[in-house]
């Protein structure tokens, strides 16, 4: 049976069930991702997009932090269970602690408060944080280093294609709002593609468009000949804007 | 003295005779939390670089790290690294001293010069921290649900000796043999805090080594202890 939203907004309500089991540890619960912006792929969407704020004083107490735990393990258990897409657990996090600047904007900004009290103004991040979030196009491109075989790989069985979509996928929601952060300007991941196109005018990105027809065609999802080709036209996209970034940040050194 | 394993040298070699007319250098470096891993840089008119690295890994890498670059994106191995999963250590704040340092060039120029070192090693510590805040934590709740619990307690004490040795960086400590981290830490920062967390952690790390399992209450324990031992470093931000 193929997924629904429903299936999504089903397994938010379980662990919002979990999370009024601890609600007097728990300050604020933050969901961000496809599920706050409704634009969930069923079946390929990922969860579970969610900052866990616990309140700063839990940290100091072992007993409630230990059935607090042992609560949230228990909810990441069903959560994997249920998942009808890709599973990560969610994050725990102090209500007081400085939140990663590569997710600031889509937590305070393309998000919902799901459980108690709306923290995200107070939310805030740091200018470490804010480097690790400017380098982490090329990290991520790195990271992709050894799915670069599929570019020239034969006979790709069920489990490749799979792995290229979901490589594509990335590349389509990551990688233009990574870039922009590259260059300092920071947008949500649903604004960053017509800001992207706005700021580098030159690079082409035909192929993002070509991402999304894929990403609704079941045929070509499982298509080996589409989705190669694909790749490869998405990695030129890719080293047109790493190319552009690595001009971009040696000519800064230098001045 | 750094020692080459065969097989990083078979891999080098295969590489040489695959893609050497493209190639400026190769180089190894070592890690103290990892087997290390390798630089390949190309030349920097090679073309479309992907499929460069598709020849990369279809010679069969040993399994390290593998850094795929251009002599212009050297800058890119000072960064602080990446956030995450599925590798819950990012070798990358550490990478730069082993490379410029004690890196050995196995073909090729020497790249060693031109490799910059971080320039705020207490940046790196800050952004170790928030590391270990976001994926670690996140990652252990997913070892729960696989029973992993002695690899919970396993991962705790080596991220705990991590960020100690990434905190050591901040007083210009970089060489520190694994099993020395912990000793150094506690001499130079006089935390003794930290090294008791630390000490706990290791016990039920050693403890369960020992019998070769471990309980869901000693990994919540172990991430307790961990929850802590970040508290205690964290202090030593400024």
């Amino acid at each position: 049976m193929s997924a629904t939203v429903k299936d999504y907004d089903d397994v938010l309500d379980d662990l919002l069930a979990d999370v009024a089991r601890i609600e007097d540890a728990v300050s604020c619960a933050v969901l961000f991702g496809s599920m706050a912006r409704g634009d969930v792929l069923p079946g390929h969407s990922d969860m579970m997009d969610v900052f866990l704020f616990l309140k700063s004083e839990l940290f100091d107490d072992k007993t409630r932090f230990l059935e607090v735990l042992e609560v949230m393990a228990q909810a990441c258990e069903k959560i994997a269970d249920r998942a009808p897409g890709p599973f990560h657990p969610f994050f725990y996090w102090s209500e007081t602690d400085p939140v990663p600047a590569t997710f600031y904007l889509d937590i305070t900004v393309h998000s919902k408060v799901v459980f108690g009290e709306d923290i995200r103004s107070r939310i805030h991040t740091t200018a470490p944080s804010r480097v690790v979030a400017q380098t982490t196009f090329f990290e991520m491109r790195r990271l992709g280093s050894p799915l670069m075989v599929y570019l020239h790989k034969k006979d790709l069985t069920e489990q490749d294609c799979e792995v290229i979509f979901n490589l594509l996928m990335t590349i389509k929601r990551d990688l233009p709002m990574l870039a922009l952060m590259a260059l300092g300007i920071w947008v949500v991941q649903k604004e960053s593609i017509p800001v992207l196109k706005e700021t580098f005018t030159e690079i082409n990105l035909d192929v993002l468009d070509k991402i999304v027809q894929i990403q609704h065609d079941q045929a070509a999802r499982t298509d080996p000949p589409v989705l190669q080709a694909t790749l490869r036209e998405a990695m030129i996209f890719v080293e047109s804007l790493n190319d552009r970034l690595v001009a971009h940040v040696n000519g800064r050194s230098q001045a | 003295m750094i020692m080459i394993n065969g097989e990083v040298n078979d891999f080098a070699s295969r590489l040489v005779d695959r893609i050497g007319d493209r190639l400026e250098s190769i180089t190894f470096y070592s890690h103290p939390f990892t087997k290390g891993g390798l630089v390949i840089v190309f030349q920097d008119n090679v073309g479309f670089v992907p499929d460069l690295i598709s020849v990369v890994y279809s010679c069969e890498p040993p399994p390290i790290t593998l850094h795929c670059l251009r002599s212009a994106e050297l800058f890119q191995l000072s960064f602080p690294g990446v956030f995450g999963w599925p590798n819950p250590l990012e070798e990358k704040p550490l990478l730069a001293y082993h490379l410029k340092f004690k890196g050995v060039t196995i073909y090729g120029r020497d790249i060693r010069d031109e490799v910059m070192l971080p320039g705020d090693p207490m940046s790196l510590l800050e952004t170790q921290v928030q590391r270990c805040k976001q994926f670690i934590r996140n990652w252990a709740l997913d070892q729960f649900r696989r029973r992993n619990y002695l690899g919970i307690i396993n991962e705790a004490e080596r991220q705990t000796r991590y960020l100690m040795a990434i905190a050591l960086l901040t007083r210009n400590e970089w060489d520190v043999a694994l099993e020395e981290i912990p000793e150094r830490f506690e001499r130079l920062f006089e935390d003794k805090w930290a090294i008791q967390t630390w000490t706990e952690i290791n016990t039920l790390a050693l403890h369960q080594a020992a019998t070769k399992q471990a309980s869901r209450e000693s990994a919540k324990e172990a991430l307790w202890l961990f929850e802590k031992a970040i508290h205690f470093i964290e202090g030593h931000i400024r």
